[in-house]
């Protein structure tokens, strides 16, 4: 059997050890993952297009998270990874003090947007701190309003 | 009271200042709530205020303009209905006139008025083309015994007139129509005399069209047909 810890860092090591003293393997390519509850991710593994080593990326570094399909595309300030976890998982793992899901396919970290442009519908345009452009939908337009009391 | 052509260019013009004052209001507005948010979410500092979104602003601009519109537009429209038409106004005011060829004349105008002179009337004559109008206007202003204007036409000119038509129109002093009568005729010799007899008590111009022909004709267009059309407009105070 295969987990993937998404634990603190001050855990990662400890738990590793216990899990594989019972046989079980700790693998960021495992499909099941074991995170603590009630508490948020520090780092999530990546891995970059076309390669398989996974890298430890830390959260503080994300910019923004995307999907396109299946795949889930990490943004930091230089590069782009490929994350193996869902959307919706990583909205529920990253701290949402410091992250805000904007559309159905995009989170943001709430302290890298470097400028937002209004629009006359519903909806605002971010421009991140990497210059990536992304677009608050009407979905969750009023969420981001009152997510910044704006 | 307008046309409603003109009802409607209002409208339309109206339509487009609304537009042009609502685009200029939510041109600033953007600017400014652009400024505010970019405090509260960039610079992480609290936004001053908590404005209205740009799209609802639009909405309350627009729908407003547009009941401004509607609203003005009906009462522009309302008005101009209810407005009277001239006939309305001078409903109940006295006004008419005949025309007579001199075998017509009635011997009790005949006598008392003439082309010369006529006491207690005041004597303009105008002349236009080979017509001439003398005209007589009552000093004393209206009576139901007297006539109010009396007019004298005469051809001058040379050529062998057999028939006239003639059309007058009472109007007011703003060129509306009160009320007009249809066109009328018949032969005449040529140096005959026409005279028009005609009372009013209201102040207003009386138009009279006269058309001449050398041939006898039963046409509707007289103004194409007539070798002689002249037009007389004659205040009458």
């Amino acid at each position: 059997m295969k987990i993937r810890l998404a634990v603190d860092n001050k855990d990662y090591d400890r738990l590793r050890a216990e899990f594989e003293a019972l046989g079980i393997e700790v693998n960021d390519d495992a499909e099941y993952i074991l995170t603590k509850k009630d508490e948020y991710i520090n780092n999530i593994m990546v891995k970059k297009e076309g390669q398989n080593e996974y890298i430890r990326l830390s959260v503080e570094d994300i910019v923004c998270i995307e999907t396109f399909g299946h795949k889930v595309v990490v943004y930091d300030e230089n590069q782009d990874y490929l994350a193996s976890e869902r959307l919706y998982q990583l909205c529920n793992m990253l701290n949402p003090d410091n992250f805000l899901r904007i559309s159905n396919s995009v989170l943001i970290a709430t302290h890298k947007v470097k400028k937002i442009k209004p629009t006359f519908s519903m909806k605002y345009i971010l421009t991140m701190s990497n210059g990536k452009n992304v677009d608050v939908t009407r979905s969750y337009y009023n969420l981001f309003r009152d997510y910044y009391k704006i | 009271m307008l046309n409603w052509a003109s009802i409607v260019a209002l409208i339309i013009l109206a339509g487009i200042a609304m537009f042009a004052v609502v685009a200029v209001i939510l041109v600033i507005y953007f600017c400014a709530y652009r400024k505010n948010i970019n405090k509260a979410v960039v610079l992480g500092e609290e936004a001053p205020r908590k404005m209205l979104p740009p799209y609802k602003l639009f909405l309350i601009l627009g729908i407003g303009a547009f009941l401004i519109i509607v609203g003005v537009s009906a009462c522009k429209i309302g008005k101009n209905s209810n407005d009277s038409s001239p006939e309305d106004k001078y409903y109940e005011a006295i006004y008419g006139y005949n025309m007579y060829v001199e075998e017509q004349m009635q011997e009790g105008y005949r006598s008392v008025y003439s082309i010369e002179e006529n006491k207690g009337y005041t004597k303009d004559v105008i002349v236009k083309g080979d017509v001439k109008f003398t005209c007589f206007i009552s000093e004393t202003g209206y009576d139901n015994i007297h006539p109010r204007f009396i007019i004298y036409i005469e051809y001058t000119g040379d050529k062998e007139l057999v028939t006239f038509c003639y059309n007058g129109k009472f109007k007011d002093n703003k060129e509306n129509v009160i009320t007009g009568y249809g066109t009328s005729g018949r032969d005449i010799t040529k140096n005959e005399v026409l005279t028009v007899i005609g009372n009013t008590d209201i102040n207003c111009i009386f138009e009279l069209s006269i058309y001449y022909f050398d041939e006898f004709v039963k046409a509707e267009n007289v103004e194409e047909l007539a070798v002689v059309a002249e037009k007389l407009e004659l205040y009458i105070p």
